[in-house]
């Protein structure tokens, strides 16, 4: 563990700590102690320093643990875990296993990391979370044969993430498509496939799902997010413990696609229209090349986006659906 | 229809003599014909659905069909695997991947599609020179689309 890591795990408990104390205990200068901790703000910690007392962050720190997240898993899950990695910090998850992609131990391979200096959603946004303070999870897997048609991969995610949030009794989310994690008009979590493949024969995807767990209210500043968000926590009081909510994500992303394994869609579509949040709205879809505005229909058999435009109905594969117009 | 149908299509009648077939399959048909080494493929959907976007299978863009550059190229040609938004870079801000002139390696990524946020990063399947970049950023391509030529 590195100096950062050690101060972090100090602050954990939420209250007051002097330089001197942090210092003292990590062998380090006042200064040094004085470094870190700004450095720790860059990662999106909000961290207080009063004068004559020290620092503290601002809410209660619950890191993930191996262990513990283990001892949650669903035991039938377990088995199918290959690889297990836990990041303190990396680029991105879904980049460390897009690394390790033709490597033995990319299928069954799930990456945890409690902050990513990189992490990303479509088309090369960031995925902003700061430390400690959501769950940023990726999952290696190898479909052979390819599932069909692939979209399922991409519902299937969002479908397991709503399956962890009904077995926290966490209600009112509702999936926006193709997968993005809505509460009463804010994100909550999203998801992002990432794959190298022919379309045909077997394939290798990165099942990438970002969730906040809880944001400190100062997020937006100290990381600059830029959309309205919220939180696990401020959705479900008490919060959830944080290794649990993980282990259960993963037994279900897992579950999920261990039992799709590309045989037939595995009632996903169904299951997904009852959590689509959008049907029925009247809003616009970004394209690469322009904007459509329309009112959502919901999805089709193969999961693309029906959309009523101008009276009449077009399908659509790719794009972001707009919140409101 | 399935697109893999489609393909299995495609493939029978590059390997056969005959130079067009059309299938009906409920309320959605294909004709696939061959005009002077080039297939083309047609796929019409249930009536209801008039237009297709970011998935031009049922309306096949123009450039595809007008696509000269496929039937007397002398190269590889590296075609789209999946149906989807072509982009030719990792972020709208990032370089592209490829440029013509530049040399790839079988392996390299050379471009995303990209359907339903499944980022597929389609690898050069051929090493030599990218000589021809058939596909804009953000264009929608069909399966089998020829998007680069490596000489």
């Amino acid at each position: 563990m590195n100096f950062k890591s050690k101060l972090l795990y100090l602050l954990a408990d939420g209250r007051f700590h002097s330089g001197e104390e942090l210092g003292a205990y990590l062998s380090i200068s006042r200064t040094a102690v004085w470094k870190r901790i700004k450095s720790l703000r860059q990662s999106g910690l909000v961290i207080y320093s009063v004068k004559g007392k020290g620092y503290r962050i601002t809410q209660t720190l619950e890191f993930l643990e191996r262990e513990k997240i283990f001892s949650y898993i669903d035991a039938d899950i377990n088995p199918l875990i290959r690889q297990f990695t836990l990041h303190t910090k990396v680029d991105s998850t879904n980049q460390y296993l897009l690394n390790m992609i033709e490597h033995h131990d990319f299928h069954g391979h799930v990456t945890l990391a409690e902050y990513q200096t990189e992490g990303r959603g479509r088309r090369g946004n960031a995925w902003k979370s700061p430390f400690a303070a959501g769950i940023n999870l990726s999952l290696g897997w190898h479909f052979d044969p390819a599932p069909e048609p692939l979209a399922l991969v991409s519902l299937g995610a969002g479908v397991a993430v709503m399956r962890t949030l009904g077995r926290f009794g966490i209600t009112g989310a509702g999936l926006k498509w193709p997968n993005d994690v809505i509460w009463q008009n804010r994100k909550l979590g999203g998801t992002l496939v990432e794959m190298r493949a022919e379309s045909a024969g077997p394939c290798k995807m990165v099942i990438g799902i970002g969730i906040n767990y809880s944001f400190p209210a100062e997020s937006n500043y100290s990381t600059g997010i830029d959309q309205p968000w919220v939180d696990i926590a401020t959705i479900q009081q008490p919060a959830v413990l944080r290794n649990k909510f993980t282990a259960i994500l993963i037994s279900e992303i897992l579950r999920l696609m261990n039992n799709y394994a590309g045989r037939d869609d595995c009632g996903i579509i169904d299951e997904w229209r009852r959590y689509d949040c959008m049907k029925g709205k009247f809003t616009k879809i970004v394209l690469p090349d322009r904007t459509v505005n329309g009112l959502i229909l919901g999805i089709d058999d193969n999961g693309d986006l029906l959309m009523s435009v101008n009276d009449r109905v077009e399908k659509f594969n790719s794009g972001e659906i707009s919140l409101r117009l | 229809m399935d697109i893999r149908k489609v393909k299995k299509l495609i493939e029978l009648l590059e390997e056969s003599k005959v130079s067009e077939i059309e299938i009906h399959e409920g309320e959605e048909s294909v004709r696939i014909s061959r005009h002077g080494g080039v297939t083309q493929t047609i796929m019409q959907g249930p009536g209801s659905i008039d237009h297709m976007h970011g998935h031009p299978a049922i309306t096949p863009s123009p450039s595809v069909i007008q696509q000269p550059a496929t039937a007397n190229e002398t190269g590889h040609i590296v075609k789209a695997p999946m149906v989807g938004s072509f982009y030719a870079s990792a972020s709208p801000e990032a370089a592209p991947f490829v440029e013509i002139g530049q040399t790839v390696e079988v392996g390299d990524v050379i471009c995303i599609i990209e359907a339903m946020k499944i980022m597929n990063q389609i690898e050069a399947d051929a090493s030599g020179v990218i000589s021809k970049i058939l596909a804009q950023n953000g264009d929608p391509v069909e399966y089998g689309q020829p998007l680069f030529v490596i000489t």
